[in-house]
């Protein structure tokens, strides 16, 4: 179990921080402002590089086609941290915003194919919502890309993390874990100011792998009692960019504290109900001595 | 004819035709066995007494078993011919059953059998010679989470038999495979589950109705 943690949490958490860490280093040279905040772009290929290593870490070296079906989700969350890295590069505008959002949205379709929801009805759902949500994060991100973010990125992993346990699959889980672990590294360095901001980048991709990794929940867990507790974290995140944007200036710390408790209040209640639900479901005294690690 | 005389000989009349059909009803009905031994039959594999378990190390300590109970397919079997039976396997991934159900959960995750995924492991033999009285070599390839590795495993032909409507046959095996090589690892580093699986299946086979 300690190995586990420390090969498939600690050492990509340890990675993502690296990365982030080093970014924030060559932004800085050249006194350059704006580059200063392009070593925030670097929070996206922290975030998908955390993923990648935690799953292969378990699950064998990464090839193509992928070994299971749900590897997919590693192309998809590294296809959109590297459209968010280009348009952190490039003018930060609503069209550049939009556009990385409908990149990412085609690379999740397209490389996300899962059993149970492949069917394109599925595929351009998963499409609409990531396109939404990445163009909603992007454009609060825009405003403020502070420490909400990763404060908000270690609850959202953290409860899909529990929710990936709750259904018995623990390599997902130990992999969200490792995206939250990132969030939490990565919000520490921005404190001590050894991070850039969140930006474009970090959003696109906590929108993608939000999205991505509930209909992965879903697919794979096919007798769970609450199906619909895997949309709550997608949902908190709308209704966190609701909370924290919608205007023109920066948000204040009580939106920003709105935004939060927003994301903690709907990812609490997804763990929890379903938490409730499987221990409803199942004889819980036969049951309750069984636990994967 | 007086009537007394009439009803003895219609009695005795009654009494041969009686044990001339049960002789004969005898004779067919031994024959057909004796016919059917000596041609190839295929059966199909009755999965309310077919079942496949496996055991595996947990945590370096005990032995844990579990079992599938949805075992479908069919056998071809000659018993007088020493070609050897032949198998078609399907097992629903999904049966698994360990008694406890968060523990069949996991198993059916992507963590193990990824029934999402891969919901049959088959096992369809090529070749089977015979190396004992009631005992088979039996060689073919078993797919296991996706992933198809050729399988020699002694087969032991546990008997066949007549009634409950219909014909039947069983067969019985125990090897051992590694999940590593069917791309089944988890647990595997740090000794939490074996690499080692010793699969027992037994198989009954049956040509027409029954229970």
């Amino acid at each position: 179990m300690i190995e586990l943690v420390l090969k498939a949490v600690a050492a990509p958490m340890l990675l993502g921080a690296a990365l982030l860490a080093i970014a924030h280093r060559l932004a800085r040279k050249g006194d350059d402002s704006a580059r200063l905040k392009r070593g925030g772009a670097a929070w996206g290929a922290a975030l998908a590089a955390a993923f990648a290593v935690s799953v292969f870490v378990q699950d064998g070296t990464p090839r193509w086609p992928p070994a299971a079906r749900w590897h997919g989700t590693v192309h998809a969350i590294a296809a959109a941290a590297l459209i968010g890295l280009a348009a952190s590069s490039v003018k930060n505008t609503f069209a550049v915003c939009g556009a990385a959002a409908v990149g990412a949205a085609i690379a999740a379709a397209g490389f996300v194919s899962l059993p149970r929801v492949d069917a394109v009805p599925w595929r351009g759902s998963l499409c609409a919502v990531v396109a939404v949500l990445a163009f909603a994060l992007g454009t609060v991100s825009r405003r403020d890309d502070g420490w909400v973010w990763p404060v908000g990125g270690v609850v959202v992993f953290t409860a899909l993390s529990g929710l990936f346990m709750q259904s018995h699959f623990a390599k997902a889980a130990v992999a969200c874990g490792a995206v939250a672990a990132c969030c939490g590294g990565g919000g520490v360095l921005m404190l001590v100011r050894r991070a850039g901001g969140f930006s474009v980048a970090g959003a696109v991709t906590v929108a993608t792998a939000t999205a991505v990794l509930s209909l992965t929940g879903y697919a794979y867990d096919p007798s769970g009692p609450l199906p619909w507790t895997w949309m709550l974290p997608t949902i908190s995140l709308l209704g966190f960019t609701l909370a924290a944007g919608g205007r023109a200036t920066k948000p204040g710390l009580p939106r920003k504290l709105i935004g939060l408790a927003w994301i903690f209040v709907f990812c609490a209640a997804a763990v929890g109900l379903d938490a409730r639900a499987r221990m409803s479901a199942t004889n819980e005294a036969a049951n309750s001595a069984y636990s994967p690690y | 004819m007086n009537p007394r005389n009439a009803v003895i000989a219609v009695a005795v009349i009654a009494g041969l035709g009686c044990v001339l059909g049960w002789r004969s009803a005898y004779t067919s009905e031994a024959g057909r066995v004796e016919a059917a031994s000596a041609t190839v039959e295929s059966f199909t594999i009755d999965a309310v007494h077919s079942k496949a378990l496996f055991r595996v190390h947990h945590l370096g300590a005990g032995m844990f078993y579990g079992r599938f109970n949805d075992v479908t397919g069919t056998i071809v079997f000659d018993g007088a011919s020493a070609a050897g039976p032949q198998f078609d396997v399907s097992i629903a991934a999904g049966s698994v059953d360990t008694g406890n159900d968060k523990l069949d959960g996991h198993l059916k995750s992507p963590d193990f059998f990824n029934v999402a995924e891969h919901p049959k492991l088959t096992f369809k033999s090529k070749s089977a010679k015979k190396v004992g009285d009631k005992t088979y070599e039996v060689s073919g390839d078993l797919t296991i989470h996706g992933v198809t590795k050729p399988l020699t495993a002694q087969v032991d032909w546990t008997g066949t038999a007549e009634g409950r409507g219909g014909k039947r046959c069983g067969f019985e095996t125990v090897f051992t495979i590694k999940r590593s090589e069917f791309g089944m690892t988890y647990m595997i580093e740090g000794g939490g589950l074996g690499d080692e699986v010793r699969v027992i299946v037994s198989l009954e086979g049956m040509i027409g109705g029954g229970r």
